[in-house]
């Protein structure tokens, strides 16, 4: 009997010797894997864990005098102190009870620290992950003047937690996912119960854990599985990503899903329709009136931004009859001795811009002023005196850069920021008639897309009676 | 959030753009002098057509229009008329680009060459149709809002540039009431009310004969008034006279404003107001004949829409050679010999003959 | 198939449009249909007609497929040999 019992527990890998053998085996000789024998009661057992993924000193506080302290006068079962440890030392620590040596290998990866107990096929897994993560800042994107300042960090579990503190509700609910094949980065899905149309949460759920990419270290990969997820081309952005809490709590109140990476400081809201990029979480802080003209302000601006230019190349060179007499005098005077035509010196100025905007995003903080000088006085200033582009094309190229940058998502604006450039070349092909067919198309465009079955524009849909929102 | 269905607002803004993309440039044809009544008076009639359409969609359980064809006329003859609608809507989509392309070659560009013109816009029309009525639908409500803004725009200016003088609008009723509604009934009726007889192939998905028979009435109503008010503003600003002989009548109004020397030359607008309402129609139009032709060829009906707008892009450079023949086609012939029979008499017939053919078959 | 749907419509289209024009210009139809046909003076048309044709016949023989098996097969010899298999079993 008792030999039977030996050699089944011999096989169950519970004799320390051989755990150790084994990790070994798949840890190899990693530095910051820590194996150390410990006493658990009366019994000799072995921790070990990431030291990477945790500090010592909370393994100190939490773990290892609570493993001093377990100890018993009289003698004890194995399967005793195995309970005692889990229900009264470790009651306060989320903890799981394992048999299977490799899910403890894996739990270990993702920071817990594993207590082997001498002879003993079952292994308590704790969770000590305590990760430095950047504490909560201002968010750098979306920024607001009123309103709450805090924003997300790269730690998922902050993030939950950011938002949990605004829903006091029990209806909120987390759940998991794990993509990657090598990096098994957690993922979380956030919503409302009950609130969510269930069909669209069924098509979140079967992205999410259908999805096959090896590695996640941002919540765009995400944003672009959604977004190719949909059937055609789509040249607006189908997904919100956003930086503040309060932005994506009052998304979820309107029946929307969160999407929370870790190590992404930007959370996705799905479905995500057109008047959202327009939203700024500000505009609910102040008097109606304000926020409503700020945000018609900015759908104005959008438009500028696409047509602007265009319209000038149309107009200037097509349709002279369009602009008012005393105006066309003044812009022919300036245009006068400028070696290109309206459309060349367009592209010129909008590529110049585009570099210029490129290298302010990428270059080190120091040499920025660098920059805007060359860009303000030799390109701004001295190609105009230079005669080699004209003083009306600096102000339509400069209006189209500020208006592209109204959108309060940047995404939004930088993808936007494209078309500008099809608009540009179909109206320097065939004048105005070019340019309102390449705003037709935007249109049909925008009006074809839908997210998760949610149609990306409608007007009127505010006026539907069977429509819940 | 919720998934999308169709919208009856939208179906309602997609019917009423649909009603006023071309007719509101071209106006009720102008060959009597009150012609602002003339819409109002096609209006009674017109309603005749909801009637009509729905007691045949409500008939049938809210089948389509070539599922109740084949029906109504048996499986040969049936396809038949199918392919007889199929053509007749490719035929219409054609005239339709070719009023466009007539506007925009007189307003904005003169000597662009049609075809590239024209290849342009019917790519754009494959495109919208594929997106399917739901797609189309959403846009028209972008596109209604646009139109109206450019209309009430159109209308103020008109207004400060002191270009509208309703006195005239005199002599009222010259020639009595009869030539009105002799023109409401041989035009108006037929173009644009006529023309909703293209929206029977989709009732299935725009909420069938009920919704049919609500939105477009209401449909009816709003374009009655809208056209009858961009009349009355033609009359006002040029005049009974010319715009008798206008062409594109609302383009000449237009370019009537002048607010000090700053704001001239709205003709862009009008022009910008026909290409999208052209867009839509025309794309209801070949979404309409794509249906029908892969419904006899058994092929998806996405394969089709390009060809086919190709194809309806060439008919309109060929369907007629100058633009008095396009006019007096549009206005005579097509009437009587297409107009008339398709939207009146076979939908007629096959009501009758499902009547009595359904009404036996429910018995046994 | 595609293709002779594109067909039938082209010929029932100019039928019709021929037919409208000999009520229109009341001369004979052989006369209209001839003078409809787009060959001269403006030949833009044909190339319309014949772009339609190609995209009927390139949606009809699957040219998108064949194309990228094609290109498949240049760069990626496993998924070559994936196709065959597929294709064989």
């Amino acid at each position: 009997m008792s030999t039977e019992e030996q050699s089944l527990t011999g096989e169950q890998m519970n004799s320390l010797e051989k755990v150790k053998k084994q990790l070994k085996q798949v840890f190899g000789e990693t530095t910051d894997l820590a194996v150390e024998p410990v006493d658990v009661g009366q019994y000799k057992g072995l921790m070990c864990y990431l030291t990477t993924m945790t500090n010592s000193a909370f393994i100190m506080e939490h773990v290892v005098k609570k493993l001093a302290m377990s100890e018993h006068k009289e003698p004890i079962s194995k399967e005793e102190t195995f309970q005692q440890l889990e229900i009264s030392a470790y009651s306060g620590l989320s903890h799981q009870t394992l048999q299977n040596i490799d899910d403890v290998m894996f739990k270990i990866v993702l920071g817990n620290a594993a207590i082997f107990i001498e002879g003993c096929a079952q292994v308590l897994v704790l969770d000590v992950r305590t990760l430095n993560s950047r504490s909560i800042e201002e968010p750098s994107t979306q920024n607001v003047v009123r309103g709450p300042k805090e924003g997300f960090t790269e730690s998922a579990d902050t993030n939950m937690s950011l938002i949990r503190r605004r829903f006091n509700n029990v209806k909120l609910r987390f759940e998991k996912y794990e993509l990657g094949y090598l990096t098994h980065t957690a993922v979380y899905m956030a919503y409302l119960d009950g609130e969510v149309d269930e069909e669209i949460l069924k098509q979140v759920r079967e992205t999410l854990s259908s999805s096959h990419i090896d590695s996640l270290f941002d919540s765009g990969r995400i944003e672009e599985m959604f977004h190719s997820k949909g059937k055609g081309i789509q040249l607006f952005p189908t997904v919100y990503s956003s930086e503040r809490p309060d932005a994506v709590c009052s998304c979820m109140i309107n029946k929307r899903i969160a999407i929370i990476v870790d190590g992404s400081p930007f959370v996705l809201i799905v479905p995500t329709i057109f008047p959202d990029f327009f939203q700024s979480p500000e505009d609910e802080y102040q008097w109606v009136v304000i926020g409503v003209f700020s945000r018609w302000l900015r759908y104005f601006a959008f438009v500028l931004s696409l047509i602007v230019p265009a319209l000038y190349i149309a107009v200037t060179s097509y349709h002279q009859e369009l602009i008012p007499s005393v105006l066309l005098t003044s812009i022919a005077a300036q245009r006068e001795g400028i070696p290109f035509p309206a459309s060349i010196e367009i592209l010129l100025m909008e590529i110049t811009f585009e570099i210029l905007r490129e290298a302010g995003t990428r270059m080190p903080r120091l040499v920025g002023p660098t920059i805007s000088i060359v860009g303000a006085l030799v390109l701004g200033e001295a190609t105009v005196q230079a005669g080699v582009v004209s003083n009306i094309n600096v102000i339509v190229v400069s209006l189209t850069a500020i208006s592209g940058f109204v959108a309060p998502i940047y995404t939004f604006g930088s993808k936007v920021r494209f078309f500008r450039f099809g608009l540009i070349l179909l109206s320097s092909l065939i004048g105005l008639y070019g340019l309102v067919l390449g705003c037709c198309l935007l249109m049909v465009q925008l009006t074809r897309i839908e997210s998760f079955g949610v149609p990306y524009m409608s007007l009127f849909s505010r006026w539907d009676k069977r429509r819940v929102t | 959030m919720t998934p999308s269905k169709v919208n009856p607002v939208d179906t309602f803004t997609l019917q009423l753009v649909f009603l006023l993309s071309t007719s509101i440039i071209f106006g009720t044809p102008s060959v009597v002098p009150d012609s602002w009544l003339v819409g109002l008076v096609a209006f009674f009639p017109a309603c005749l057509f909801i009637v009509l359409y729905s007691a045949m969609l409500s008939s049938q359980h809210d089948l389509g229009l070539y599922p109740m064809l084949e029906k109504a006329w048996g499986k040969i003859a049936g396809k038949m008329f199918v392919l007889l609608y199929a053509i007749y809507f490719l035929y219409i989509a054609a005239r339709n680009i070719r009023d466009m392309i007539e506007l925009v070659m007189s307003a904005l560009l003169r000597i662009t060459p049609v075809p590239i013109l024209t290849s342009l816009f019917i790519m754009l029309i494959a495109y919208t149709a594929l997106g399917g009525i739901k797609a189309i639908a959403r846009f028209a409500s972008l596109i209604l809002c646009i139109v109206l803004l450019m209309l009430v725009t159109l209308a103020v200016f008109l207004m400060f540039s002191s270009s509208i003088i309703l006195e005239q609008m005199l002599p009222f009723l010259s020639k009595g009431m009869w030539p009105v509604i002799q023109s409401a009934f041989t035009h108006s009726l037929w173009f644009p009310y006529g023309e909703i007889i293209v929206f029977l192939v989709f009732q299935p998905e725009l909420g069938g004969a009920k919704g049919f028979r609500k939105i477009t009435l209401y449909a009816f109503i709003s374009a009655c008034i809208i056209l009858t008010i961009s009349d009355l503003l033609q009359i006002w600003s040029l005049g009974i006279e010319s715009k008798k002989y206008s062409v594109f009548a609302l383009l000449d109004a237009a370019r009537l404003i002048n607010i000090a020397n700053i704001i001239t030359r709205m003709d862009a607008v009008v022009a910008l107001i026909i290409i999208f309402g052209t867009l839509l129609k025309c794309s209801v139009f070949l979404f309409a004949c794509t249906e029908g032709i892969a419904r006899i060829f058994k092929v998806k009906t996405g394969k089709l829409t390009f060809p086919l707008a190709l194809v309806a892009g060439a008919f309109s450079i060929l369907v007629t050679r100058n633009s008095a023949e396009h006019v007096t086609e549009g206005l005579k012939y097509v009437i009587y010999t297409m107009h008339i029979p398709l939207q009146l008499l076979v939908p007629l017939l096959t009501l009758i003959l499902l009547r009595i053919r359904y009404r036996k078959g429910a018995a046994t | 198939m595609t293709i002779l749907a594109v067909f039938v419509a082209t010929v029932l289209g100019l039928l019709l449009m021929a037919g409208l024009d000999v009520l229109v210009f009341k001369q004979p139809f052989v006369r209209v249909f001839v003078d409809l046909l787009p060959v001269f003076p403006d030949t833009s048309t044909v190339f319309m007609f014949a772009a339609a044709f190609v995209m009927a016949a390139w949606v009809d023989f699957k040219m998108t497929d064949r194309l990228k098996k094609k290109f498949g097969k240049q760069s990626n010899k496993q998924g070559s040999e994936e196709n065959r298999d597929a294709k064989q079993s």
